[in-house]
């Protein structure tokens, strides 16, 4: 069970605002942090690489290691209202990075091994086993690239910017729903998705055809 | 992403994840904006200093282009990415294909300002202090419009998505 800190009762010599600022957001970093070790001593259902893993343990790490240059740049704006207004960003963004992690963690455990075993045959026999996919459970089915949206959480941490543009640039996510999960028959809707990832990671053949695909 | 005029509530749960991360990346990016004129103007030494300036910069630019495209063809307009969505939601309060005039031409100008304020300080030189208060504006009220015109969107992509 994950702790959760709302204040930092170390922390001294400041402003009642900058004090605020900087013991709520080193708050949602430490909540991070717990995350981060909940996942590297339980894994990800699926992640059979541990690259799903490194993705998200890489990001946290780095966050962490920012963490103290974004609450100086806070200290350092002169305006209240304007550091309200940042550290509301940043830690809103924390929030919404925790959140996915949670997202990822929990819903992963709904999928049965056997749909993981089916994507990774998939894309063997296509010959694109590189090919980086976690299934989590959700309302309708579809995919999303998670890099391209953690990067847009991102925006304050340059280095976790330039992480995931070199070593995931695209990490897919295929949304599953329950129906799906009960009918096995319907199963290779999953792969349908995959189509949909290798086009856009790999032939963009609607740019260079023009031909559309459902 | 959605087209514009549809309601959150139709969208499918990757449309909906994309939505909020656009939402995130687009309010994060004119805090960038807002952070490098606040930084420049103490004079501060932040590494991340380059990176915000930058930022600002393409929003600015991003924004003057999308603004000139809705002026050229209102009636017609259809977004390309999450900028130019958000930009046309807020326009036409998610309810018409028309564009409140007086806020386009506000928003052209304080956009042009802050590209050119953006400009200078990359380029090392002294802003216009009345373009920089103009640059500052526009960031902080493009914000607060996202923030009112999506406001039960938050509330909505987080009831779908519960970590369970």
């Amino acid at each position: 069970m994950r702790r959760v800190y709302t204040v930092d009762p170390s922390f001294q010599g400041e402003s009642v605002l900058a004090e605020t600022i900087a013991s709520r957001i080193r708050a949602a970093v430490r909540n991070l942090a717990d995350a981060k070790e909940q996942i590297k001593k339980e894994g990800i259902k699926g992640d059979t690489d541990d690259s799903l893993k490194s993705l998200l343990v890489g990001i946290v790490e780095k966050i962490e290691a920012q963490i103290e240059f974004i609450l100086q740049e806070i200290r350092e704006i002169r305006r209240d209202e304007a550091k309200r207004g940042r550290s509301d960003r940043v830690h809103r963004a924390l929030e919404g990075f925790l959140f996915d992690v949670d997202l990822i963690r929990t819903t992963t455990l709904q999928i049965p091994t056997e749909l993981y075993y089916l994507t990774k045959a998939a894309l063997r026999e296509l010959g694109h086993e590189d090919v980086k996919v976690v299934l989590i459970l959700e309302a309708s089915l579809g995919t999303t690239n998670l890099s391209g949206n953690l990067k847009r959480l991102s925006e304050f941490f340059e280095d976790v910017l330039d992480y995931i543009d070199s070593d995931f640039p695209f990490y897919w996510i295929i949304f599953v729903p329950p129906s799906l999960i009960r009918t096995p028959l319907n199963w290779p809707l999953v792969v349908h998705e995959i189509g949909h990832i290798l086009e856009r990671q790999k032939w963009q053949l609607v740019g260079k055809y023009g031909i559309v695909l459902f | 992403m959605q087209t514009s005029g549809i309601s959150e509530r139709e969208m499918t749960a990757a449309e909906l994840f994309e939505d909020f991360h656009g939402r995130m990346g687009f309010r994060n990016k004119v805090s960038n904006a807002l952070m490098a004129i606040a930084l420049f103007e103490v004079k501060s030494r932040s590494k991340n200093l380059r990176k915000y300036i930058s930022d600002g910069l393409i929003i600015s630019k991003e924004c003057v282009s999308i603004l000139e495209d809705i002026t050229q063809n209102y009636s017609t307009y259809r977004h390309r990415d999450y900028t130019s969505k958000t930009l046309f939601d807020i326009l036409t309060n998610r309810v018409s294909q028309n564009p409140d005039k007086s806020k386009l031409e506000t928003y052209k100008k304080g956009f042009s300002a802050a590209e050119e304020v953006f400009e200078t300080i990359q380029a090392g030189g002294k802003p216009d202090q009345e373009k920089v208060r103009t640059a500052e504006q526009i960031m902080t009220e493009i914000d607060q419009e996202i923030e009112s015109t999506y406001a039960s969107e938050e509330s909505l992509y987080r009831g779908s998505f519960i970590p369970r």
